[in-house]
C-alpha cells in the first residue's frame, strides 16, 4: 500500500537509469594493503541537538570509489517516558537510516532489515563504551544518517557486493557516532572507534591477503571480512562482526580481527583530532 | 535585561522566551538600536550558503547552509514508460508534468535534526505540509521545463505500424514520427541535517538548486527490448532559467496568544529561527522572481492571526525584503 | 535482546558470577561448561513443506522451521548490451543471495523489531557465507529455485533462542529435498513428481557429499576465565560477553588410497563471528553496605569513591568491551577438534532424516 504521508509519484513502475555497455574498467586498489582513506570529522554541526558530529571518508583518486559521508545525532540524556519501566541506566536507542540518494539504488523511506540490523551493531559498540549507570532513569538516541554510501557500480548490486558494504558503513556509523557522543558530553569509558579488514585474493593466484579499510568494488572477489569497534586505551573490542569463509586456520581469523584493530586505530586519531580542535576552539 | 532578579541573559531567555524577545525589540534606551534575541535586526536575514554537486550517486544535489539549518537536497531520475502511465495520452504536451506525476518532492525532518523531530514514527504534520508545499510550488512556478524529461523515439524504418500495434502496450511508434516512448521521473530527496527555523525557505533553495545541478543522461528507447538505455558518458543539464525564491516572515506580537496587542504594535520578524517560530503564530511566505528589475509574486500564503492587512502584504518595504532575499540566493546559487 | 526483562536482584547475580567464574564453573543446571542441554529433535514433521524439523530443548523451549521451495524464473539482469550466452558455470556463479527468504517469528515480538532482525540476519548470514549454498537453488540459466524458511519459536522466549533456532535450521535443511529435475538445459523445467526420487538439498551419501554442510551457530559467552556454551537466561545475565558463531562442516573428497579415516577429523570452516549485546550491562548493580546511606552518616563522600571500584561480592554491570584474548580463546574453543561443535554435530546426525 502506498504511504499516503508521502509524496509517492507515478503509479506505474519507474526503473532507474539502465546504462548502455559497461567497459569501465575495474580499478584496482591502489594503496598500500595497510593503508586506510583518509577521515575528515567535524563535530557540533547540529546546534540544537546536544551532540552531533559529521565523518567523511575522502574519496580516492582515480577510484570508482565516492568516499562515505555521514552525519550523527545524540539527543539525550533525557527522562525516559512515564509510562516507561524503571531502568537502573541510561536507556541507549540507535537508528541508521540511509538517505534515499545514498546508494546506487534509490532507497525508501521506511528501514530495511539491512538498517535495522546495522542499528543493533551500532547499539552493541555503544553500549560497551558508555557509562551508563551515571544516568539513571534517563534515554539517550543516537540518529546515524548515511548521505552518501560507498557503493559504487551497478555490478556490485549484481554480484551481491554490497553486502560486504554494510561492514563499512557500520564502521563509519561506530567512529561518527562516538565522535557525537563525545560532543554530547556523555560519559564514556574511552572513544570507540571502528575498523574494517578483509581477505582478498592475491592476484595471479597468489595467497590470500589481507587488506585494510577494503573498498569492495577495488577487489573482485572478498573472501572474509571483520568490522570490530574498539576502544584504543583499553585495548578492548566492544563489537565484533566478521563473515566470510574461513578454514580452521585459527591464524587466519586472528589476524583479521587484529588488522581490523589496527584500521580501527586510524580512525581513533582522526576522531581524537577532531575532538581536541573543537576542545581548543572552544 | 534582568539585573534585579539576578539571572542571567541566558537563563533568562530560557526562562521567558516572550519578555526576553519582547526587551529586546522594545530596548529601554534609545541608544541600542532594536533586535532580536540571536542579536539580528527585525529585517535582517542570515546569509545563505549553497554548494552543489556533493553527492554523486544523485543526478543533482546541493546543500543549503542558512545560520544554524542546514539542507541537503538530492535529486535522482528514473524513468517510466509511457506504456506503464495508465492516464497517458500522447497529445497531451502541456500538463504532463502533473498528470503523470513526474516530481516526486519528500521532505525528511527525522533525521534527529532537531529534539522534537526524531526517527521512528510516521513523517510529521511538518514534513507533510512542507512536502505539499513544496510539491504544488514546483508545478504551479512551471519551472522545470516538460521537454527535459521527454526520452523520444523515432519509429524505425521497415516496421510496419501493423506490427507495432500487436504489443499492444508498445509505444505507437510508426515509422519516421517521433514520439515520446518513456519520461524521467525526478525524485527529489530532501533532507534536514539540522534545523533552526525556516524550513520552507531553505527547502526551496535547496530543490532549486539540486534541480539546476541536474544533469540527466542522454537516454533513449531501445525497441526490441522495450526499455530505456541511458548513456553512461553524455548528458544533459535540465534548463532552469527562472529560480524563484521563498521568503518567510513571522509576526510577533509580544502577547502569548493571537490576540494583537492592545496598541497594535507588532514586528516582522524576517527569516525566523527556531525560538522565533515558537513565540510567533502569524506567518508569511512569498515567493518572488525577479527579472528585469521586475518582481513577479508566484505566491504568498499566510496562516495564523490577523494581524498582517493587504496593504501590508503589497507594500513596497515587504516586496524590497523578497526582493533582496531573491538577489542573495540567485547570487549564491548560481556562482557557488 | 535488550527487551528481555532481567529479574534477578544484583545479590542474585553476584553469587551466579562467582560460582560461575570458578575453576571449574559451578552452573545452576549442574552441566560441564560445554555441555549443550539435552534436546530432543525429529524431522518431516510438516508434510506440506519440503523439509522441517522440530528441536525440544529441556527447558521447555521448542522451535519448529519449515522450509518450501518454488520455482522462480531468474530476471536477467538489465544489461545494456545483447547478453552473450554465456556457460553453464559461468551463470551458476551468478547466483544472488536473495533466492532464499528466511523469517524469523518469536511470540510476543513484532517482526520487524531490531532483535528479530538481528536473529535472522544472523541465521542467513552463516548460510550464505558459503558461497556453495545459492549454487544448490540454481536449475538453468533461466530458472532458480526460491528457499522459503520460516523458523517460529513456539514457545516463549525463556532464553535466548539463537542456539535452538539454528540447530533446528539446520536439520530441516538437512531434511530438505527437492523434486528430481527431469528436463534439460535451459527449457522450462520439468519435475519428476515421485517423492521417492527426490533429490536431497544436502545429498546423504556418496560422493555428493562433500562440500559444506549447513551451518551450525553457537551461542558462547565469557564469564571470568571461564568459557561456557550454550548458557542458559540466568548465565546470559552474568556474561561479560556474548558472541555467536557459525561453523560449517566441509567435507572433503577422500582420495582412494587414503585409508586413514579419522571419523573425528571434521573439518570445520569459520562462517562468521558476531558480538550479542549481553542483557548483563543492563542489570541492576549493587549497593556496597559501607556506602549504604542509611547506615552511615559519611556515606556520600564514599560512595562516590565506591562508584568506580568494585567491592568484593557486589554486582556491578561489566563495562567497557572484551580483550581480544578472551575473544580468541573463545573461537579457538568452538573450532577446536573434537570440540563443542563436533559434538553437536555428532549428535545431529544422530537424527533420522525422514
Amino acid at each position: 500500500m502506498a504511504d499516503r504521508r508521502r509524496v509517492n509519484g507515478p503509479g506505474g513502475i519507474t526503473v532507474p537509469p539502465i546504462y548502455e555497455a559497461e567497459d569501465l574498467p575495474l580499478p584496482d586498489r591502489s594503496r598500500q594493503p595497510n593503508g586506510i582513506r583518509a577521515q575528515y570529522l567535524k563535530t557540533g554541526v547540529t546546534p540544537s541537538a546536544s551532540g552531533s558530529a559529521y565523518l567523511e571518508i575522502e574519496p580516492q583518486n582515480g577510484s570508482v570509489s565516492k568516499g562515505m559521508k555521514l552525519t550523527c545525532t545524540v539527543h539525550g540524556p533525557r527522562s525516559l517516558p512515564r509510562s516507561a519501566p524503571f531502568s537502573p541506566h541510561m536507556v541507549l536507542s540507535t537508528h541508521v537510516k540511509f538517505a534515499p540518494f545514498a546508494t546506487r539504488q534509490r532507497r525508501g523511506y521506511l528501514r530495511d532489515s539491512s538498517e535495522r540490523d546495522l542499528s543493533t551493531h551500532l547499539e552493541t559498540a555503544l553500549r560497551g563504551a558508555l557509562i551508563a549507570d551515571r544516568w539513571p532513569k534517563s534515554g539517550v538516541d543516537v540518529i546515524v544518517t548515511i548521505i552518501e554510501g560507498d557503493q559504487a557500480r551497478q555490478v556490485a548490486v549484481e554480484q551481491g557486493i554490497e553486502e560486504w558494504d554494510m561492514m563499512n558503513v557500520l564502521g563509519g556509523c561506530i567512529t561518527v557516532a562516538a565522535a557525537a557522543l563525545a560532543d554530547a558530553g556523555i560519559d564514556c569509558v574511552d572513544t570507540v572507534s571502528g575498523g574494517v579488514a578483509a581477505l582478498v585474493p592475491g592476484k595471479d593466484g597468489e595467497e590470500p591477503v589481507m587488506v585494510l579499510d577494503p573498498v569492495p568494488s577495488e577487489h573482485e572477489e572478498i573472501l572474509a571480512a571483520c568490522c570490530v569497534a574498539y576502544l584504543p586505551s583499553r585495548d578492548e573490542i566492544t563489537n565484533l562482526w566478521l563473515k566470510g569463509s574461513l578454514s580452521s586456520d585459527a591464524n587466519l581469523q586472528r589476524m583479521l580481527i587484529a588488522r581490523a584493530v589496527h584500521a580501527s586505530k586510524g580512525s581513533s586519531q582522526a576522531v581524537a583530532a577532531s575532538l581536541t580542535e573543537a576542545a581548543l576552539a572552544g | 535585561m534582568a539585573p534585579t532578579a539576578g539571572l542571567t541573559r541566558a537563563t533568562f531567555a530560557k526562562l521567558s522566551p516572550h519578555p526576553y524577545l519582547l526587551a529586546n525589540l522594545e530596548p529601554s534606551s534609545d541608544d541600542v538600536p532594536p533586535a532580536r534575541s540571536n542579536g539580528r535586526a527585525p529585517n535582517e536575514v542570515r546569509p545563505p550558503t549553497v554548494n552543489s554537486s556533493s553527492l554523486s550517486h544523485a543526478h543533482g544535489s546541493a546543500v543549503v547552509r542558512m545560520g544554524d539549518t542546514t539542507v541537503i537536497c538530492g535529486v535522482r531520475g528514473e524513468t517510466i514508460l509511457t506504456s506503464n502511465i495508465p492516464s497517458f495520452r500522447a497529445s497531451n504536451n502541456e500538463t504532463e508534468l502533473r498528470e503523470y506525476d513526474l516530481l516526486v518532492p519528500n521532505i525528511e525532518l527525522a533525521t534527529g535534526c532537531a529534539p522534537q523531530f526524531l526517527p521512528g514514527g510516521p513523517p510529521t504534520t511538518l514534513a507533510q505540509t512542507l512536502s505539499t508545499r513544496i510539491y504544488s510550488l514546483l508545478h504551479s512556478s512551471k519551472v522545470i521545463n516538460p521537454d527535459n524529461l521527454r526520452i523520444w523515439h523515432t519509429g524505425a524504418e521497415g516496421m510496419t505500424a501493423n506490427e507495432d500495434r500487436m504489443e499492444d502496450d508498445a509505444p505507437d511508434a510508426i515509422e519516421g514520427e517521433k514520439v515520446v516512448a518513456a519520461y524521467w521521473v525526478l525524485y527529489i530527496d530532501i533532507f534536514f541535517i539540522s534545523f533552526d527555523g525556516n524550513p520552507f525557505d531553505a527547502a526551496w533553495a535547496a530543490t532549486m538548486a539540486a534541480l539546476r545541478d541536474t544533469k540527466l543522461p542522454r537516454a533513449w528507447y531501445d525497441a526490441d527490448r522495450e526499455m530505456v538505455i541511458s548513456s553512461r558518458k553524455e548528458s544533459i543539464p535540465i534548463t532552469i532559467t527562472n529560480i524563484p525564491i521563498a521568503c518567510t516572515a513571522v509576526v510577533f506580537t509580544g502577547k502569548e496568544t493571537d490576540r494583537p496587542s492592545v496598541d497594535g504594535k507588532f514586528w516582522m520578524l524576517v527569516d525566523p529561527d527556531r525560538l522565533e517560530e515558537s513565540l510567533c503564530d502569524e506567518s508569511v511566505t512569498i515567493v518572488v522572481d525577479c527579472k528585469d528589475g521586475d518582481t513577479r509574486i508566484l505566491s504568498i500564503s499566510k496562516h495564523g492571526g490577523t494581524v498582517l492587512t493587504p496593504t501590508l502584504l503589497t507594500s513596497k518595504q515587504f516586496l524590497s525584503w523578497a526582493g533582496k532575499r531573491w538577489e542573495e540566493f540567485n547570487l549564491a546559487i548560481v556562482q557557488p | 535482546m535488550a527487551s528481555q526483562q532481567i529479574l534477578f536482584s544484583p545479590a542474585e547475580l553476584a553469587y551466579l558470577h562467582r560460582s560461575l567464574s570458578l575453576k571449574p564453573p559451578i552452573r545452576p543446571d549442574g552441566r560441564a561448561p560445554t555441555q549443550f542441554r539435552p534436546l530432543t529433535a525429529e524431522t518431516g514433521i510438516l508434510p506440506g513443506t519440503n523439509g522441517s524439523a522440530r528441536v525440544h530443548f529441556s527447558d521447555g523451549t521448542e522451535a519448529i522451521v519449515g522450509v518450501k521451495a518454488e520455482i522462480e524464473k531468474t530476471i536477467e539482469a538489465p544489461r545494456a548490451e545483447e547478453s552473450k550466452p554465456e556457460s553453464n558455470e559461468a551463470a551458476s556463479e551468478r547466483t544472488r543471495g536473495d533466492w532464499l527468504e528466511l523469517a524469523v517469528e518469536i511470540p510476543g515480538q513484532r517482526d520487524d523489531e531490531a532483535s528479530t532482525v538481528f536473529l535472522s540476519e544472523m541465521l542467513r548470514e552463516a548460510l550464505l557465507a558459503d558461497k556453495e549454498f545459492a549454487k544448490k537453488l540454481f536449475i538453468n540459466r533461466r530458472f532458480h529455485w526460491r528457499l522459503y524458511l520460516d523458523v517460529l519459536l513456539i514457545s516463549p522466549p525463556l532464553s535466548y533462542p539463537l542456539p535452538l533456532l539454528s540447530l533446528t535450521t539446520h536439520l530441516a535443511l538437512l531434511a530438505t529435498r527437492l523434486p528430481r529435475l527431469k528436463s534439460e538445459g535451459d527449457e522450462d523445467p520439468m519435475f519428476d513428481d515421485d517423492w521417492e526420487a527426490s533429490t536431497f538439498l544436502y545429498p546423504q551419501e556418496g560422493t555428493a557429499t562433500n562440500g559444506s554442510r549447513p551451518p551450525i551457530t553457537l551461542l558462547v559467552v565469557a564469564i571470568g576465565d571461564n568459557v561456557i556454551f550454550d548458557p542458559a537466561k540466568e548465565e546470559l545475565a552474568v556474561a561479560e560477553t556474548a558472541l555467536a558463531v557459525s561453523v560449517a562442516e566441509v567435507r572433503r573428497a577422500q582420495k582412494a588410497g587414503d585409508m586413514e579415516v579419522d571419523s573425528k577429523g571434521r573439518e570445520l570452516s569459520l562462517l562468521s563471528i558476531r558480538t550479542i549485546d549481553p542483557p548483563s550491562r543492563l542489570t541492576p548493580p549493587g549497593v556496597p553496605h559501607t556506602s549504604n546511606t542509611g547506615s552511615s552518616a559519611f556515606a556520600p563522600t564514599k560512595l562516590q569513591k565506591a562508584g568506580d571500584q568494585e567491592t568484593e561480592g557486589v554486582w556491578k554491570a561489566p563495562l567497557g568491551g572484551t580483550k581480544f584474548g578472551v575473544l580468541d580463546g573463545i573461537i579457538q574453543a568452538v573450532l577446536e577438534k573434537g570440540g563443542v561443535a563436533d559434538e553437536v554435530l555428532d549428535g545431529l546426525e544422530g537424527v533420522e532424516l525422514s
